[in-house]
């Protein structure tokens, strides 16, 4: 960490208002990480705006001194993100929390960043919509962190991650311009800018407005609960499902270890806990489709093995069924003192030998292990406990997790489905992609942001890291995904 | 680095760190923290007060003003641990941090005078109590308060405005020792009296107790119990917390009840927090305490005959719902009452803002924290607002005042104990 | 005419343009031609039909991989055999997969089928520098390294040539029905319309003018006088099809009719027809859903022949002028459907108009604020300019 110069501070307050300035070293050490923790750094100092127009003069103000920033939501995101790096300011977003319009007809919404992803789906409740992306933080992430990391979550099976539902942007670039891209009527003439920024993981610049379709809440919804003897035939039941053409709106497998944790916690959902893997199956629409779907499904989990298939009767067995998943991130928390949230993804037809795969490696390195997944589209997120504090075991994970991550790229997959790249996985991008590729992407930052000031040491891959975590110093050759 | 009584590895570093640990830093507590709402910094949220309790334990940062504040600033209001994935015990984190800022003594100001003046000096001195409580009875009976209240200084004016009007002398009246079951006797319980209670909220005290023998249960009031320490493990004074809640384990203890039925949300919270002070002899009291709502829920209400036609708001006190995590069985009871029609607002479980005495020591906060409350109650404009515990009573009814809501704000018990006719109409037993 | 016949040949192209500060213009088909704004001069044509090829179509991922000068209509035969849906509605059967995703060309079932940037997870293409890159991948969903695909998907051939793309693929529905309807003239129907297209399993829904249905073919009911004809398909769920197909014929006395339909509909808009209407100005308007009924009457008042698909929030108008009208004819036409954005709140392109109408105009009109950023976007990956110079937005 770089002390914050007087002349930056007193930039800030005079942009954003003194009460909206944090510079003391306590305060400052509370925004050194985010939701993941073993990645860290401390920001010279951290600004709450209200509005566009404050954020625009904290962005020129950062420009004038030369200084980097980092735009900062609920830190609820799992890449590190809104970690700063470099000295950086963060820019909270936390106060700029109002929905600015809702409007029913449109099915639009128009918020600025900082709105919580709950709080915009229970204020469209009235009109029968909702905002279709559901990470599993949606009570806390706010919609600013959702269009920077394109974030997904169980329904996005169905619906898409969040670049789907992004109509248009107010952005501040690093110069501190102020840009408007896309348009609430959409088919606006021109590059898909809009499209880019959704998941530049706060390169661009600072979101300050988002533009967002709402969707319909399904007219009816019907949730099953298939207990699988292991994960493997339950991966086998989501494939059966998705080839018989069914497309429900989520498909979530939960496996041993996770019930464990689960069951244990306070989102307790009844699981049996000697059952191998759980698949919670969501399917919705009209009323008339869901019953003869619901037998489908029943049956196809049947012939895949499920030893039982449950249906939720009501709301509050549904929302049960689904505490069993949402609640697995911080229910894994009980176990250690640290979680190592994994986000990969892979063919669906690759999750049961992948899944085998990943737990080998877990028990290889000695570690704490479970698997908690987007089956439907196969977005793995292994979780593994651990304590930061034992370098070893630190070590360890890492290792796991870079082996991990080669595994999936080998089966033809991706190193993010929805959490980014972040800091976390920066080092990984040329097991993918060649350095034409990452020239390119630097080329479009470079519209954007030529001096690379915003959310510097993100996504491109650097030296940071220790030599054990990055492939390029353990020689890894770059794994094709052409046929 | 300044070393002190929870220097890295000491005891107490190590049992701040144990429980920061719990926390993976998923950030789900935030939007529920009336503090971080506010403010939205991360230190003003459970899981940046989590991170700074793990610095200071781990020697990662000083121990200096910006802890203390915050620890400070925090409502305890617990509503992080409902929120709370993977079981963070918040409230004693908070309270070992608290206790740390004490003996480091980097606290002072208006705050901490009022907060030593009523902990130490009144509220655990019954006699001192009911002296200043008559006191305020008697200029609020010949209308002296305002005027005397024009002379005080703002600070003070607007902290008075909470005060609440004293009960009549009857309802301050001590409670018979026993007061038998009415019908078919379902049980034996204790009846928590506690401090503020019977001073100022009297009248709810004796319909607790006249409500639990109309659903048979014979109701003790041990001699000898006091205070549940609440305020005091709050506000760090582990050491007075840990001599009250000895006490009222003896009383207890010799009362030879199957319950101890708590009418006062905070205390309740507290007293199941027993056996931290007192392994062994403090959880064994700790498991008997049930709040009057769920133990009446749990029993089975018998039927109230009375009707009550009104629109009722239940507003969840924070040591009720997240310290005891009892939320269906009171709204379970009002909608047993005929002609109630319990309506919702947005924002139940949420902090109303008094917090114990927090709208004593942040006003500010408090007042904003209301704000929110409030406004929320506003549009649901219902004709009556309950809660189970007498801070949040006081604190709804100054909002009510502020805010010009019409409705009025009870204890649960006073709208059963109205529905099975209150005091006056008295069949068959004398006391009630 | 140059047509590499692999992508390190499509490269070496580009790059020994970009050598001799020569451009190409980019063609699939050709079906897409006629959209944009004239190229500044060209040297030759690069045609991608030469890249042709499904190597992978694997349905139990609901993907394929496929070379970016294949047909769209027969990846989509290749798809159905596999019980799979192509989800892309190009004006033509003829276009080409490459060309599809650069015009980004809004069919009527793309209300069904979703924009076209959501169903491509995967590019290769070679930028107009030069070099061979890829952006996203073979995986339904994918959040590694900047989405570079939303960009070149609708560059019109700007940025990059297409080489490869991996494509999303969607079961077939259970049931497919066409229904039209005959809705009483005046300008709400835009608004009954849009209730209509809300319904469940409707993937297209058009409103015609009445003096458009002509050109539709038969089987189809006669519109009111001054009425309106709207065609609505479903896909969906056999109980949901006629669960929305007995909310037409209630509402609007809807009546099935052949499932080519709405193929008619697009062959109303699309650019192929253009021998047959010379002097036809096509032009696109954007409108939020609720103002709708202001765009279309603005159209309407001029004159206009209108198909309106509300549920995509686009209103397709047709003007038709001799050639010896001239360009003050032009001007009027533009100045009306831009008058009609404004009542919109949306944009208005001339999508497909003879070479003397888009003479020395910008089909796309003023541009939008961003367009300094689009700019430089252009400069960074095609800097010479190489390959479709002058088409698109601003004349980049």
């Amino acid at each position: 960490m770089q002390p914050a110069s007087s002349r930056l501070i007193d930039a800030l307050r005079a942009a954003a208002g003194a009460d909206a300035v944090l510079w003391r070293a306590g305060e400052l050490f509370v925004y050194e990480c985010d939701a993941l923790t073993h990645h860290t750094g401390r920001p010279a100092a951290v600004v709450l705006p209200r509005t566009a127009d404050e954020v625009a003069a904290c962005v020129a103000a950062c420009a004038r001194e030369g200084v980097p920033f980092v735009p900062r939501g609920a830190g609820t995101g799992l890449s590190g993100g809104a970690i700063a790096f470099g000295g950086a300011v963060v820019i909270e977003c936390a106060r700029m929390n109002r929905i600015l319009e809702i409007d029913p007809v449109d099915r639009v919404a128009v918020v600025q960043p900082g709105v919580v992803n709950a709080d915009l789906s229970r204020a469209a409740a009235p009109f029968d919509l909702h905002f279709a992306p559901d990470p599993s933080s949606q009570q806390a992430c706010t919609l600013g962190g959702n269009v920077a990391e394109n974030s997904g979550g169980p329904h996005t099976l169905e619906y898409g991650s969040t670049t789907a539902h992004v109509l248009a942007v107010e952005l501040v670039l690093a110069s501190g311009e102020r840009v408007r891209l896309g348009s609430r009527a959409g088919g606006e003439p021109g590059y898909d800018l809009t499209g880019a920024v959704v998941g530049s993981e706060g390169t661009f610049g600072v979101v300050t407005e988002v533009t967002v379709r709402l969707t319909p809440v399904p007219e009816a919804v019907e949730t099953l609960l298939a207990i699988f003897p292991d994960v493997v035939s339950a991966c086998h039941g989501v494939g059966a499902v998705i080839r018989a053409g069914l497309v429900p709106a989520a498909l979530e497998i939960v496996d041993r270890r996770t019930i464990a944790a689960v069951e244990a916690s306070v989102y307790a959902a009844g699981l049996p806990l000697d059952a191998g893997a759980v698949l919670i199956a969501e399917l919705d629409g009209p009323a008339v489709a869901l019953p003869r779907q619901v037998e489908r499904v029943r049956t196809l989990c049947g012939a895949n093995g499920a030893t039982r298939v449950e249906v939720a009767r009501d709301a509050a067995e549904r929302q049960r069924f689904w505490r069993a998943r949402k609640g697995a991130f911080g229910a894994m928390g009980r176990l250690a003192p640290d979680l190592y949230v994994h986000d990969a993804v892979v063919p669906r037809s690759k999750l049961p030998e992948v899944l085998e795969a990943v737990c080998a490696i877990g028990d290889r390195h000695g570690l704490t292990l479970s698997n908690v997944f987007h089956a439907g589209d196969g977005n793995l997120h292994p979780n593994i406990s651990f304590d930061r504090r034992d370098e070893d075991e630190l070590r360890r994970v890492l290792a796991a997790g870079s082996e991990i991550l080669e595994l999936c790229v080998r089966a033809g997959g991706v190193i993010s489905g929805e959490h980014g790249i972040g800091a976390e996985k920066q080092d990984f991008m040329p097991l993918l992609f060649t350095p034409d590729d990452l020239d390119a992407m630097r080329r479009l930052r470079a519209v954007f942001d030529p001096e690379r000031r915003s959310n510097p040491g993100k996504i491109f891959p650097t030296t940071r890291f220790c030599v054990e975590s990055n492939p390029k110093a353990r020689g890894y050759e770059r794994v094709s995904f052409d046929p | 680095m300044s070393q002190g009584p929870s220097a890295p590895g000491t005891l107490e570093a190590t049992r701040i760190l144990t429980k920061s640990l719990d926390c993976v830093h998923c950030g789900l507590c935030l939007p529920v923290c009336p503090t971080y709402r506010e403010t939205g910094r991360e230190m003003s949220s459970p899981r940046g007060r989590v991170y700074l309790a793990r610095g200071v334990a781990e020697g990662s940062i000083a121990f200096d003003d910006v802890v203390a504040d915050e620890m400070g600033l925090c409502l305890g209001c617990r509503a992080c641990e409902t929120a709370c994935p993977s079981g963070v015990q918040f409230g004693a984190l908070l309270d070992e941090m608290r206790a740390e800022v004490e003996r480091r003594g980097l606290r002072g100001g208006l705050a901490k005078r009022i907060e030593t003046l009523a902990l130490r000096g009144i509220v655990p001195h019954p006699a001192r109590l009911r002296a200043l409580v008559s006191l305020l009875g008697l200029a609020q009976r010949l209308g002296l308060d305002r005027p005397l209240l024009r002379l005080a200084p703002a600070a003070l004016r607007e902290r008075a405005a909470l005060l609440p009007r004293v009960p009549s002398k009857a309802d301050r009246a001590p409670l018979p020792a026993l007061v038998p079951a009415v019908g078919d006797k379902r049980g034996r319980v204790g009846f928590f009296v506690g401090c503020i209670m019977p001073e100022l909220f009297g009248d709810v005290s004796h319909a607790t107790v006249r409500v639990l023998a109309r659903n048979g249960f014979d109701v003790v009031v041990a001699p000898g119990q006091g205070c549940c320490g609440a305020l005091h493990a709050h506000a760090g004074d582990s050491e007075r917390a840990n001599e009250l809640a000895r006490r009222n384990v003896t009383a207890f203890d010799a009362a030879g009840v199957d319950m101890v039925v708590v009418d006062s949300a905070g205390c309740g919270a507290a007293l199941r927090d027993a056996g931290r002070w007192l392994p062994g002899t403090g959880e064994r009291l700790a498991a008997t305490v049930r709040d009057v709502s769920e133990l009446l829920d749990a029993a089975g209400l018998r039927s109230p005959p009375g009707r009550i036609d009104a629109r009722v708001c239940y507003d969840d006190p924070c040591h009720l719902v997240h310290g005891q995590g009892v939320y269906e069985a009171p709204r379970r009871l009002l909608e047993q009452i005929v002609g109630v029609r319990l309506v919702s607002h947005e924002d139940p479980t949420a902090c109303c803002g008094a917090a114990g005495i927090y709208n004593l020591t942040h006003p500010a906060m408090s007042s904003a924290v209301l704000g929110h409350k409030m406004r929320a109650l506003a549009a649901v404009d219902p004709d009556v607002i309950a809660s189970g515990n007498p801070g949040c009573i006081m604190q709804l009814r100054a909002g009510v005042a502020r805010f010009g809501l019409r409705a009025q704000v009870v204890h649960p018990v006073e709208l059963l104990d109205r529905a099975y006719g209150g005091p006056s109409r008295a069949p068959d037993a004398p006391y009630l | 005419m140059l047509a590499p016949t692999g992508p390190e040949a499509l490269a070496e192209v580009v790059r020994e343009l970009g050598a001799r500060g020569e451009a190409a213009l980019v063609r699939g088909a050709g079906t897409e031609l006629p959209q944009g704004n004239l190229p500044r001069s060209v040297a030759a044509v690069l045609s991608t039909k030469a890249l042709t090829g499904i190597d992978v179509l694997d349905a139990d991922e609901g993907v394929a991989h496929v070379a970016a000068g294949t047909p769209v209509a027969a990846l989509r035969e290749q798809a159905r055999s596999e019980g799979l849906e192509v989800p892309l509605d190009p004006p033509s059967p003829a276009s080409t997969l490459g060309g599809a995703l650069a015009a980004a060309a809004l069919g009527p079932r793309s209300l069904g089928f979703g924009r076209v940037r959501e169903q491509v997870l995967g590019l290769e293409v070679v930028l107009g520098s030069g070099e061979r890159t890829r952006c996203g991948g073979r995986v339904v969903k994918n959040v590694t390294g900047y989405d570079l695909a939303k960009l070149y998907v609708g560059s019109l051939g700007t940025l990059c040539v297409i080489e490869h793309v991996w494509l999303r693929l969607r079961p077939l529905p259970e049931e497919t029905r066409v229904v039209a309807a005959r809705v009483s003239g005046g300008e709400e129907a835009p608004a009954a319309a849009l209730a209509a297209a809300r319904l469940a399993g409707v993937r297209a829904a058009a409103l015609i003018d009445s003096s458009l249905t002509a050109e539709l073919g038969g089987g189809l009911p006669e519109p009111s006088r001054d009425g309106h004809l709207l065609i609505v398909e479903m896909a969906s769920d056999a109980p949901v099809v006629a669960q929305s197909a007995a909310a037409l014929a209630r509402r609007h006395g809807g009546v099935t009719v052949p499932a080519g339909a709405i193929d008619a509909v697009a062959a109303l808009e699309g650019a192929a027809d253009d021998a047959r209407h010379r002097a036809a100005l096509r032009f696109r308007v954007t409108a939020r859903p609720s103002r709708l009924v202001a765009a279309y009457a603005v159209l309407r008042a001029a004159g206009a022949l209108v198909v309106t698909h509300p549920g995509l929030g686009l209103l397709c108008a047709r003007f038709t002028c001799a050639v010896d009208e001239g360009a003050k004819h032009v001007d009027d036409a533009f100045a009306t459907a831009q008058a009609a954005a404004r009542a919109g709140e949306g944009s208005a392109v001339l999508a497909a108009a003879p070479d003397f109408a888009r003479a020395g105009r910008d089909v796309f009109g003023t541009p939008p604020a961003s367009v300094a950023l689009m700019r430089r976007l252009a400069a960074e990956l095609d800097p010479k300019s190489v390959l479709n110079p002058g088409v698109f937005v601003g004349g980049i």
